[in-house]
């Protein structure tokens, strides 16, 4: 066994090295330099803590102890967000009607609602584990996000052709201000389910919850609008989805800020 | 944990008694000083006590209660800088102490990962201090276990060369 084999035993294990193999006891016993580095982190030391401050931190505590409610399950939290974003988007279009249903091909409509769905499924399943610090879900916030937007402007590109509309921006302005409104209705709603998390990436946290509110336009806007133009759907669609989600940030910013102060 | 989501004053005072020395010692070696890692680990408690509520049953505890600390940490240095690029404006700068480790013997744990960057100080700590499993430094650290074992296998490397290098010098 090689010097680096035994760093590599050291990465893949925090026992403490009596319990390691005779290989690997027989290593330290010729090599100096491991046994003595070795001896140094075996060595750390765990008796620190001043009386004082024990008996400060549990003065702190335990006059205010009083029970509380654990957060609900994983499954709860995101079968909340998933059944508020279904609510939104047949009350929105209940409202504004169907024609983007019945204009889209079959294929165009399975494959953006079915992005739309995981998307949505997702990103609900990772902010209901992320409420609690620690979370077995150590994957970057910032990939949830950007992932969705990535495969609905993929899809958009792929699935739709382009003709060029003189009306292109007051048309798109409209579907964006849509996106926008059923996003605005969407993220308190959000917001009351996982307010009890601990949020400790607030700007990632509010990013994302941004972006479910966004998915929730999109959603609401590709069954509604029947401009099958893929810059229409890329700037007044999926770009309500990316004012979300930018919003979102902003918003954790500020809260961020105001709490360090 | 449970007992203590409950209002247990006895199970919070053994958690307290437990959980403290292994904050306090992953504070100290992330902090400049033991009055700022002892004002960290209040703060860290405050923290713990008022989102207990965080904690969902059968989870493991300590990579809730590290991921706090460690956002205390974070939150104490932000803090500590901006008043410390104050105030050195005004001041003389301070004279560094010089650490007096005896290089003919062994260097203490403490002194040896000073050496070492803060993210994989972090992850040494954790691991040989505290105890945790990679899988439990990962969630405390929001980072993969490939991520936590590359950090830890890159500072016992650079401790390893800061040995002979010292080593080299006597």
């Amino acid at each position: 066994m090689s010097c680096e084999d035994l760093d590599r035993l050291r990465s893949s294990s925090s026992d403490h090295s009596s319990t390691w193999s005779a290989e690997a006891k027989a290593h330290l016993s010729t090599c100096p330099r491991c046994a003595q580095l070795q001896e140094s982190l075996d060595s750390a030391p765990d008796d620190l803590l001043p009386d004082a401050l024990q008996r400060s931190i549990e003065a702190q505590i335990l006059p205010g102890l009083t029970a509380v409610t654990p957060l609900p399950g994983v499954a709860w939290i995101a079968t909340n967000l998933i059944l508020s974003s279904i609510f939104i988007a047949t009350l929105a279009n209940w409202h504004l009607g169907v024609a983007g249903w019945r204009a889209r091909s079959d294929l165009q409509l399975f494959v953006d609602l079915a992005l739309l769905a995981v998307a949505i499924g997702t990103l609900a399943k990772t902010l209901a584990v992320r409420m609690m610090p620690g979370s077995s879900d150590t994957k970057p916030l910032a990939g949830y996000v950007a992932a969705p937007l990535i495969a609905l402007a993929v899809a958009d590109l792929l699935l739709f052709g382009y003709r060029w509309n003189p009306n292109f921006f007051p048309i798109a302005l409209w579907c964006w201000e849509i996106g926008i409104t059923c996003a605005a209705i969407s993220a308190p709603l959000f917001w009351m389910i996982l307010r009890r998390g601990l949020w400790l990436n607030r700007v990632a946290q509010c990013a994302a919850t941004g972006l479910l509110a966004g998915l929730v336009g999109v959603a609401v806007l590709e069954i509604y609008c029947p401009y099958l133009d893929r810059l229409h759907i890329g700037a007044g669609h999926i770009g309500a989805a990316l004012t979300a989600s930018l919003v979102g940030a902003a918003v954790g910013a500020v809260l961020d800020r105001i709490e360090r102060r | 944990m449970l007992r203590y989501q409950q209002a247990d004053p006895a199970a919070t005072t053994e958690l307290i008694r437990q959980v403290s020395p292994l904050l306090f010692r992953f504070l100290l070696n992330q902090s400049r000083d033991r009055p700022e890692a002892e004002d960290l680990l209040q703060d860290t408690w405050l923290r713990i006590h008022k989102s207990r509520h965080t904690h969902r049953p059968g989870e493991p505890v300590l990579p809730w209660m590290f991921a706090i600390a460690r956002h205390v940490k974070v939150d104490g240095f932000r803090r500590s800088y901006r008043i410390r690029s104050k105030e050195l404006t005004m001041s003389e700068l301070p004279e560094i102490a010089q650490p007096t480790t005896s290089r003919a013997s062994t260097p203490d744990f403490d002194s040896l990962i000073a050496a070492l960057p803060a993210s994989q100080r972090e992850v040494v700590c954790m691991l040989k201090v505290s105890g945790m499993s990679l899988e439990e430094v990962a969630r405390a650290t929001s980072s993969t276990v490939g991520s936590v074992k590359l950090k830890a296998h890159r500072a016992y490397e650079k401790l390893r060369s800061i040995l002979r290098s010292s080593d080299d010098v006597v």
